[in-house]
């Protein structure tokens, strides 16, 4: 990973020692209009740990999702990321830290005007100073191994299954070797097998590379399998934190409607 | 997201008042969208290579359309207005007439519709499917002014791109028109473009050339406009693309008239 | 990449080649206009310039050479129009040549045209040419109306002093009579009677003529009668030849002390040959329109002939004023006196 080492190195947060969080949402605000979706939610995730965030849709899962990596601003409350404010940042800041972060997005969204190759390269091209076209070339193939689809560098998105595209959308997040990755119902639209396997990629890549989860979902499959940890999210609040099978063991009516719904 | 789009149905002068709050909300969103461009435009760095591929995608793969649509308009204008000329014995005059037709209003109007056809659909369509499936949202997370990379290289391929479209497609028109009057009147290569040439003025060219960059610009701004702010879902993106078209057509119209004033103005016609 | 350099030139090569049409069509208007190349300016006046307009067409012998520059008031009725010209029809302009308005057809655009000048010199840039303006009709009836009237008071004049002639009123008649070279200046003054008559008649036609153009009968369709006024003249000015040929004779045979009467004879001489030469003039005009086409020589030409003609007949009159008087001849007009009581 020579190529790699120059990626700016903004994390101070690891240097803190274990047990210190990589990301902190604190008591966080957030509406539109009238329509509360943040009502002072507040969570943690540690190093190296895959948490899933669960709630009904349309309950602002999304929204924290983005107000997170900075795409939407929030009315109140902290969200630190690697130790940074999020809110407090200029824009300079904000892609360097977003580096750290992969987001895969729900429809994949890859860029369809670009082939693999060139999609996998526009984060590259963007963020990182430019790597001669060799070592560029060699890290992609090697970043679309480690998803498994080597072999279509040079497709376009349009003739990829959905399956195949959500790989290579994450492979496009793995690119910049991030510390923590969002996932955004990484498992919705596919059928359950091919949801299976994301979710062992999903594993795969947090033994490889030691990166931190956050899985927004509603897919108990997924969750049960990929999280260590699982948030729920209800009316705008952190409900209820516990790994899935502690939760299964409370008597609560709403965990269990939640938890019933797989 | 507009507060002014929830109105009462039916209910009279306050459906058509929230209608006129929504127009005005349009217009100013629209303003607002402009000046962020002008204010983006000049931020480094500028994306020469995305601009390039847009210029390829607007420009280049319109080439055919404007050709053809031009070819066939000096055709159909010369065979319409033939016979009036013959009428008043002036046929030597068709080749000036057709020429200042075409290089004042004609060639630069229907180039531009056929483009706020094309390329305003095009960008609305596509901005519009970008931001539905996240792609916009991706890129910016992806360290990049989706804005810059997205719209500016858009709108300056639209305005650099229409001129010379409609350069293309005054030509070809006149072509059509020389074909019907060589067929017809057995006028010469060189004496028909000798004619056109003869009844233009620098005040013809000038003018109509300035103006086809503003048309570029409105098209290119509106279609992006209407794709970047486009609403989730497929029905949004269609919605866009629709009124892209639309908006742009109508704003080509008035600053077609705008540009006559202007120019006006200058030469006293 | 190889997708992107492919459509990178396929870019440039579409501006290239549109930038390259939009150049060609700008040189095309400006070359038109005489935007490039080589130019100079020269200018001329008019009183009106009947809706020219800046970038209006000029032509020399009938090609386009340049465009109008510039219109501008010189004074409350002068304006001084500059044209540009392209610098190779230079040599053949001459600084003598003439600009005039005209028209492209019946309702085309309005330009200015240069007729070539003689003798003179090739213009320089900056030059002032003269200027006709023959668009102008009224101006045109206004002149040759002063022309006309002027024939009408030289013919009277003429006929005046022939009648008194020609009754024996005065001197000279008796010496016509009494001596024997008296013979040839009474036939030549009998000429000079039926010149002055047969001038009458014609100016009488011109007189009519004129009217008629001015009751508006169409000019063109008045004027092509000319070929009855035309001979008429002709024959008028043959007369008048014979009768200064017959003039002269006696002049010859007489003292030198008749050398006034000589010049004077003279110039009525010059004054038919302007009046011989002006008919040509319209007979060369081919009809009506050659003779519209010429005309402002051709009143030039008229009003010269016809001052030089007036101005002949008063010295004439005047020279007989001092032949009464002169030293040799008073003797013999006591005599006759004498006798006559």
């Amino acid at each position: 990973m020579n190529a790699l080492a120059n990626i700016p190195d903004t994390t101070t947060v690891l240097q803190n020692g274990p047990g210190s969080a990589l990301l902190e949402v604190i008591e966080v605000y957030k509406a539109f209009g009238s329509l509360k979706v943040l009502d002072g939610f507040s969570m943690k995730l540690f190093s190296g740990e895959n948490v899933a965030i669960v709630g009904k849709s349309g309950s602002g899962k999304s929204v924290l999702l983005k107000c997170i990596i900075g795409l939407l601003p929030y009315d109140s409350g902290i969200i630190r990321v690697l130790g940074q404010d999020v809110s407090q940042l200029d824009q300079r800041q904000l892609d360097r830290l977003r580096t750290e972060i992969g987001f895969l997005f729900q429809g994949s969204a890859l860029y369809d005007s670009m082939t693999v190759r060139e999609n996998l390269q526009f984060p590259l091209r963007r963020h990182m100073d430019k790597m001669q076209n060799q070592v560029e070339e060699e890290l992609i193939r090697e970043t679309l191994a480690s998803v498994g689809l080597e072999h279509t560098i040079d497709l376009w998105p349009e003739e990829l299954s959905g399956g195949m595209q959500r790989r290579i959308a994450l492979a496009r997040t793995l690119i910049l070797r991030p510390q923590i990755i969002l996932y955004d119902e990484p498992t919705t639209g596919l059928d359950p097998i091919t949801s299976r396997e994301i979710i062992e990629l999903i594993l795969d890549i947090q033994k490889q590379y030691g990166t931190a989860s956050l899985i927004i979902t509603h897919d108990m499959q997924c969750v049960r399998l990929a999280s260590d940890r699982m948030v729920i999210l209800h009316e705008g609040k952190n409900y209820a934190t516990g790994s899935y099978g502690d939760l299964k063991k409370r008597n609560d009516p709403i965990i269990q409607a939640f938890l019933e719904t797989s | 997201m507009a507060p002014g789009s929830k109105y009462q149905e039916g209910q009279g002068w306050h459906f058509a008042y929230s209608k006129v709050v929504q127009f005005f909300q349009e217009v100013g969103e629209m303003a607002l969208f402009s000046g962020r461009f002008f204010r983006t435009f000049w931020q480094p760095p500028f994306e020469w290579r995305e601009f390039i591929n847009q210029s390829y995608n607007l420009g280049n793969k319109s080439i055919f359309l404007v050709s053809l649509t031009g070819f066939i308009m000096g055709l159909v204008l010369d065979l319409q207005s033939r016979p009036t000329m013959m009428e008043f014995g002036a046929v030597s005059w068709m080749p000036s007439m057709v020429g200042i037709t075409i290089v004042r209003e004609m060639g630069p109007m229907v180039t531009a519709l056929i483009c706020a056809g094309k390329i305003g659909s095009s960008i609305g369509a596509e901005l519009g499917s970008m931001r539905v499936t996240e792609q916009i949202d991706a890129m910016e997370v992806s360290g990049t002014n989706p804005f810059k990379f997205l719209v500016v290289t858009r709108v300056m391929a639209a305005t650099f791109m229409l001129p010379l479209l409609v350069i293309l497609g005054d030509a070809c028109s006149l072509g059509g028109s020389f074909l019907v009057e060589n067929l017809k009147g057995n006028v010469s290569f060189h004496l028909y473009f000798n004619q056109v040439f003869e009844g233009l003025e620098m005040g013809d060219i000038v003018p109509s050339t300035i103006k086809t960059f503003f048309f570029g610009a409105a098209i290119g701004l509106v279609g992006c406009y209407k794709g970047y702010t486009s609403k989730k879902g497929t029905a949004g993106v269609g919605k866009a693309s629709n009124s892209a078209v639309v908006v742009a057509s109508v704003l080509v119209f008035v600053l077609d008239f705008i540009a006559v004033l202007i120019a006006d103005l200058f030469y006293e016609l | 990449m190889k997708k992107e350099n492919k459509n990178a030139a396929r870019v440039g090569l579409f501006v290239i080649l549109s930038v390259l049409l939009f150049m060609v069509g700008f040189y095309l208007i400006g070359n038109n206009q005489n935007m490039f190349g080589k130019t100079f300016l020269i200018s001329t006046t008019f009183h009106s310039v009947n809706g020219l307009k800046k970038g209006n067409v000029v032509r020399f012998n009938g090609i386009d050479v340049g465009s109008i520059s510039e219109i501008d008031f010189l004074n409350d009725s002068t304006l001084q129009v500059i044209m540009r010209i392209e610098k190779k029809v230079k040599p053949f302009i001459k600084k003598d040549a003439t600009a005039s308005i005209g028209s492209e057809g019946l309702v085309g655009n309005m330009l200015v045209n240069i007729s070539p000048g003689g003798i003179a010199p090739p213009v320089e840039d900056g030059d002032v040419i003269r200027s006709y303006s023959r668009v102008d009709t009224e101006d045109l009836l206004d002149a040759l109306g002063n022309t006309n009237e002027n024939i009408a008071i030289i013919s009277k004049n003429l006929l005046d002093i022939t009648a008194k002639m020609n009754s024996g009123q005065g001197i000279i008649a008796n010496l016509l009579e009494n001596e024997s070279m008296s013979d040839d200046l009474a036939g030549t003054l009998r000429h000079l009677h039926q010149t002055v008559r047969v001038l009458e008649s014609a100016t009488q036609q011109v007189n009519e003529l004129f009217i008629a153009i001015n009751k508006g009968e169409g000019m063109a369709g008045q004027i092509l009668k000319d070929s009855q006024f035309v001979p008429t003249l002709v024959r008028s000015s043959e007369r008048l030849d014979t009768a200064l040929i017959g003039l002269n004779q006696l002049v010859d045979k007489t003292d030198p002390i008749l050398v006034n009467l000589l010049s004077t004879s003279k110039k009525l001489d010059d004054a038919s040959a302007h009046l011989d030469t002006l008919i040509q003039h319209i007979d060369r005009g081919e009809g009506a329109v050659g003779a519209l086409l010429h005309d402002d020589l051709l009143r030039q030409d008229l009003k010269q002939t016809m001052s030089n003609l007036n101005e002949g007949t008063k010295r004439f009159s005047e020279d007989m004023e001092a032949l009464k008087r002169n030293i040799f001849f008073r003797k013999y007009f006591k005599e006759q006196s004498k006798k006559n009581k």
